[in-house]
């Protein structure tokens, strides 16, 4: 029923309502009409069959004795019964003995002969044959013909009181459906209106107004179970965001507190910074001056006190030259120790200033093959004096990071010290290598020279100590200091393994 | 301008006797002048000053102390360096410092040679035996300049 698809709910419960009582009031009054008709065609029947049976008993004695009068008056009699149009009475052969005929009625076709003892519903009338029997003998029939206008009347009083009954039914169908169906319609129209407006309000604080405990009741529930849960939910998340938005505000004002916190470090530092720099500058002016202070020492040093050594040199040798023949050997003996003096202490100065140099000087770190370098400076050695014959090892492939002119230099002292002290051997041996192992390489001179008692081995890095006298080894005890401060500039440790006569060895890492 | 004559520039008169005694000990006859400092130096080379007027000889060598008052070493060197008369003169410095400096400025402003004086003197007398040996006899000078 597509037209009813897009009706009201009111206009559908309407239409089934007046629909189902119109179909039950139709099908009750046609059940009751056609009961009616057939109730009528039985008693129709019954009341013929049992005028026939009269009128067949009433004609015995006619028929018996052909009485023909006697027939058609008992016939007459019919007259009281206006629906008979017609009735004959027959004789055993079926021969008509008598008829009667109602006035004004045509007689129907009288073709329609009744079967004998039956009856037959024609389309306006009815026929009914009786028997006639006498002394258990069949001695002629009777039949009968009815309209059936009667039954046609009746028909038609009892249409018209259906139809007024299926209108007024109807009519009251109208007015109680009509309010009837408010039960059902009211609570979906004020659901529908509620869901309507909370659609259009967002405001999911509206219930539905409840009418009953019925499946509408279950929906309206439902929904405002649902209205609820949206609500709920509504303030859960609005809650949520409040309380995030809090959060982020807080978590602003800390940042904002965090910045200025951290730009006053800034600040702090910077100021710090400044200050620092300041300081730094300071003190390096500082260290300039005094390292521009210390260079004129030693530059004074180096000129001016070496100067009147060479006088005292030189005029003690020219007063042996001169004047040798006028001393007696005693004052010659003297001004040899004078000018032996003035040429040791200007050795003394010579390391002196050495040794501050190698302080002072700047480092370049490259790359330093410690082979090459130990065997260069062994040359060195064995050039200046190669009346000695010294064995040399020197472990292959040594190599370090450091200063190259240091190096050498601390190569020189301690090879050079090996070589000194080796002086008085036979078989005098010098090795230079690496340890095999250890947390650092520590590389190492080992010699078989004089050696040293290790009771004064804290002595031995000290510049201008001697574990030595000069009538042994000569020297000025700056050699070891000198080492250790290269070792100590390039980060490195430095010490010492001796015993008296059995050599001594020099281990140092960089 | 005479030839032959040495230039000693040096303000310490020990160390001009030793020197002087050194020349003599190793036979080096040539005349020796004496600058007691560096103005006196320049004096001599160009004729002015104490040395204005008076008689001048060109010299074969010139030693030269660093270490001198009113004008140093070196900067009697630029001077004679920068003046196309003295340009080419041959300047051994002779100097008891061995500062790496001054052996670096020495040779850049046109030293010949650098000379460390030895303490001992047996050591420096030698050195100044073969220092006139070098410069006054083996070496070659420049030619001298025209109009000098």
């Amino acid at each position: 029923m597509p037209w009813l698809r897009d009706a009201s709910i009111k206009r559908k419960l309407l239409v089934i309502m007046m629909l189902t009582s119109l179909a039950v009031l139709l099908v009750a009054s046609a059940s009751f009409l056609s009961y009616e008709q057939y109730r009528f065609r039985r008693g129709i029947v019954r009341d013929l069959a049992t005028l026939a049976d009269v009128i067949g008993a009433n004609s015995t004695a006619a028929l018996a004795f052909g009485d023909r009068s006697a027939a058609i008056d008992t016939l007459s009699a019919l007259r009281a019964e206006p629906r008979v149009v017609l009735a004959q009475i027959h004789d055993k052969d079926s021969r008509v003995f008598a008829t009667y005929r109602r006035d004004g009625k045509t007689a129907p076709a009288l073709s329609l002969a009744p079967p004998p003892g039956g009856h037959e519903f024609g389309a306006d009338h009815l026929a009914v044959s009786r028997p006639i029997l006498l002394a258990e003998e069949m001695v002629g029939s009777v039949s009968l013909w009815s309209d059936l206008e009667e039954g046609r009347a009746r028909l038609r009083q009892y249409s018209l009181i259906a139809g007024l009954v299926v209108l007024g039914s109807g009519l009251m169908a109208l007015v109680l459906s009509t309010r009837l169906q408010r039960v059902i319609s009211l609570p979906i129209q004020g659901l529908a209106r509620t869901v309507n407006q909370v659609s259009l309000e967002k405001n999911y604080t509206l219930r539905a107004a409840k009418h009953g405990e019925d499946e509408t009741g279950i929906l309206i529930d439902g929904f405002n179970g649902m209205l609820e849960q949206i609500q709920a939910r509504e303030a859960a998340l609005f809650q949520a965001q409040e309380q995030l938005e809090r959060r982020v505000e807080e978590r602003t004002k800390q940042l904002q507190v965090e910045i200025v916190e951290r730009e006053q470090a800034q600040l702090e530092l910077d100021r710090l910074n400044e200050e620092l720099e300041l300081r730094v500058q300071r003190r390096t002016a500082e260290l300039e001056a005094a390292n521009k202070e210390l260079a004129a020492f030693s530059y004074s040093v180096s000129h001016d006190l070496r100067a009147p050594l060479r006088k005292i040199d030189g005029f003690s040798k020219a007063l042996l030259q001169d004047y040798g023949k006028a001393l007696d050997p005693q004052a010659r003996e003297y001004l040899d120790w004078v000018r032996e003096s003035s040429q040791q202490m200007a050795q003394l100065i010579d390391d002196l200033l050495n040794l501050s140099k190698i302080t002072r000087s700047e480092m370049r770190r490259e790359c330093v093959d410690l082979t090459a370098l130990a065997l260069a400076v062994g040359a060195e050695l064995r050039q200046r004096q190669p009346e000695r014959d010294v064995s040399l090892v020197v472990e292959e492939g040594l190599t370090t990071d450091g200063d190259p002119q240091l190096l050498k230099i601390a190569l020189q002292n301690l090879l050079g010290n090996s070589w000194k002290f080796t002086g008085k051997r036979r078989d005098p041996r010098i090795e230079f290598r690496v340890l095999p192992d250890g947390p650092s390489r520590a590389f190492f001179v080992r010699d078989n020279g004089a050696g040293f008692d290790m009771a004064y081995s804290d002595k031995l890095f000290g510049p201008f100590q001697r574990l030595h006298s000069h009538e042994e080894f000569e020297g000025t005890g700056v050699g070891l200091a000198t080492v250790q401060r290269i070792v100590t500039r390039h980060g490195g440790r430095i010490w010492a393994e001796a015993s008296v006569g059995q050599g001594a060895t020099v281990f140092f890492t960089l | 301008m005479e030839d032959g004559v040495i230039l000693l520039v040096e303000d310490d008169p020990g160390d001009r006797a030793l020197t002087l005694r050194a020349f003599k000990m190793n036979n080096i006859l040539n005349r020796v002048v004496i600058a007691h400092d560096g103005i006196e130096a320049i004096d001599y080379l160009f004729g002015t000053g104490s040395w204005a007027g008076r008689e001048r000889s060109k010299p074969s060598l010139i030693l030269l102390d660093l270490k001198l008052p009113k004008l140093d070493g070196l900067g009697v060197l630029k001077r004679l360096r920068s003046d196309d008369r003295t340009r080419l003169f041959p300047v051994v410095i002779l100097t008891s410092s061995r500062e790496e400096e001054d052996l670096i400025s020495g040779y850049s402003l046109g030293a010949n040679s650098y000379i460390r004086k030895p303490v001992d003197f047996d050591q420096f007398a030698d050195a100044m035996r073969q220092l006139g040996m070098y410069w006054l006899v083996l070496n070659e000078p420049a030619p001298a300049r025209r109009g000098n």
